[in-house]
């Protein structure tokens, strides 16, 4: 593993999420490139997602921490937030980023979000309609995906 | 609150210690989002030493006004704001003694007003409203001083409760307040020109060669009857400028971190959230968050003008040098422990 001219900021953030993870989330540097990280969130309890197992991937661009890290769901969720292609609608990963945040905060706040959707400012539309038109329905469907796709092989 | 410029409460504030991070700006301070602010109504502060530049003078023009050093002032005398307290006195019914704890690094006089006035105007003078201020106490300096201690003259720093409305002494005015203490020592110009303590009278316009700490405060009453004592604002007078107090966010867990753990490197607490590597030194004003090592520091300032900790605007950033010796200087005396 080549960590010469790795910030120091990304060793220690990556030491530190090895040895004190948080509940219900795993990270883990890419053995190729360091800036690259395997997440996965456990779907939290009384959330459509409970018992399912999100996989993410996490990269760290070159400006990191100066710009957010980029984060992207793995695995197929259905959620108001999240788009097909597993983009992620949270504003700290956008404008309300900041370089106090850490890999550590970004994922508690999208472990966060998978508990709390938020209809109200949308990534799919349609999924946010369902969402907004019937909750029961919705989160039947996202129950339905979890046991479909986030089951851990 | 008259020349409240930043949110008001809560307020622990940077009482870490024997230095006060502080300046002595060649420009009016309206200018300037100072960390130690003068009072709004306070005059010009006095050319720098050396008078290289006249009062007034701006800062050269450019990116050295984006991140300022601090100049040190430091503090003679503390009163330890929470141990303030107005306790019943046995036998005297309606009357309540002044009592607090505070260090001196020289020897220092004190007062104490109820129910007075100040006048910014005229060198920050305070005149009670109605018991006349009793005579000065005199200490010796040292470290964790009792007021009103065994002088028989302690006994005369008391509210008369009955002299007064209850809701005169729970709530400060403009520019009046319930309770005020005042510390007051001679600077060694003042020693070298002979000036000694008991010149002062109490209350009157501070001189040039006093050095004091004024500490406002009000009375508010506990559930169970008796009074508690809350500070609002602590001032201190320097070379005939009045300096307000404020917090900085974040130091006293770094200069706690710094001293508890000397030798770990890895302590979060005390190191720059940006590289999370040196230490924290640089406040972002006017948040006055102190997060940052002043290199990611001025690395920010060209990527966004947003506090990392509360994404405030960053009008500009103080760098604060901090003793970290391993022997404490006599001046260390005032820290608070």
């Amino acid at each position: 593993m080549e960590t010469s001219q790795l910030p120091r900021r990304i060793i220690k953030e990556t030491q530190r999420l090895l040895s004190e993870p948080v509940a219900g989330i795993s990270a883990a540097p890419s053995e190729d490139n360091l800036r690259y990280f395997n997440v996965i969130i456990l779907g939290p309890d009384s959330s459509p997602y409970q018992g399912g197992m999100f996989k993410l991937e996490l990269f760290l661009p070159e400006d990191y921490p100066m710009a957010a890290p980029k984060v992207r769901f793995l695995t197929k969720i259905y959620h108001p937030n999240v788009d097909k292609l597993g983009r992620i609608c949270l504003d700290i990963l956008k404008d309300k980023w900041s370089p106090a945040l850490q890999i550590r905060t970004v994922l508690l706040s999208i472990q966060a979000l998978m508990s709390a959707p938020n209809p109200d400012d949308p990534l799919d539309e349609n999924v946010a309609r369902h969402w907004k038109t019937n909750e029961v329905d919705a989160m039947n469907t996202a129950r339905q995906w979890t046991a479909a796709h986030a089951q851990p092989q | 609150m008259g020349g409240q410029y930043y949110p008001p409460q809560p307020q622990p504030y940077m009482n870490n210690g024997q230095m006060y991070g502080g300046w002595r700006p060649p420009y009016p301070p309206q200018q300037y989002p100072a960390l130690m602010q003068q009072h709004p109504s306070g005059r010009m502060p006095p050319p720098p030493p050396g008078g290289a530049a006249a009062p007034g003078a701006g800062p050269a023009p450019g990116p050295s006004q984006e991140l300022t050093q601090t100049a040190t002032i430091r503090n003679a005398v503390n009163l330890k704001k929470n141990t303030l307290e107005a306790v019943p006195i046995p036998g005297t019914p309606n009357k309540l003694a002044i009592t607090f704890t505070f260090d001196a690094s020289q020897p220092c006089a004190v007062t104490t007003f109820v129910a007075a006035t100040e006048e910014p105007a005229r060198a920050c003078r305070l005149t009670p409203a109605k018991q006349e201020a009793a005579p000065p106490l005199f200490y010796e300096k040292g470290l964790g001083l009792k007021f009103p201690g065994s002088a028989p003259e302690g006994a005369q720093h008391v509210i008369d409760m009955g002299l007064y409305d209850e809701a005169a002494l729970f709530a400060a005015g403009r520019d009046t307040f319930p309770l005020v203490v005042r510390l007051e020592t001679v600077t060694d110009k003042g020693r070298r020109e002979g000036r000694t303590l008991q010149e002062l009278s109490p209350g009157a316009e501070q001189q040039p060669w006093v050095q004091s700490q004024t500490t406002f405060a009000v009375l508010h009453r506990e559930e169970d009857g008796s009074f508690a004592v809350r500070t609002t604002k602590q001032k201190i007078w320097v070379e005939g400028v009045s300096y307000e107090l404020q917090e900085i966010y974040g130091l006293e867990q770094s200069v706690a971190a710094a001293r508890a753990d000397a030798d770990d490197a890895d302590n979060e607490e005390r190191l720059c959230v940006i590289c999370l590597v040196n230490e924290r030194d640089t406040t972002v004003l006017p948040c006055r968050h102190m997060c940052m090592c002043h290199e990611c520091a001025q690395e920010l300032r060209k990527q966004t003008s947003k506090c990392p900790i509360c994404r405030n605007q960053v009008e500009s950033l103080l760098h604060i040098k901090m003793y970290k010796g391993p022997k404490p200087l006599p001046q260390q005396a005032l820290t608070e422990r």
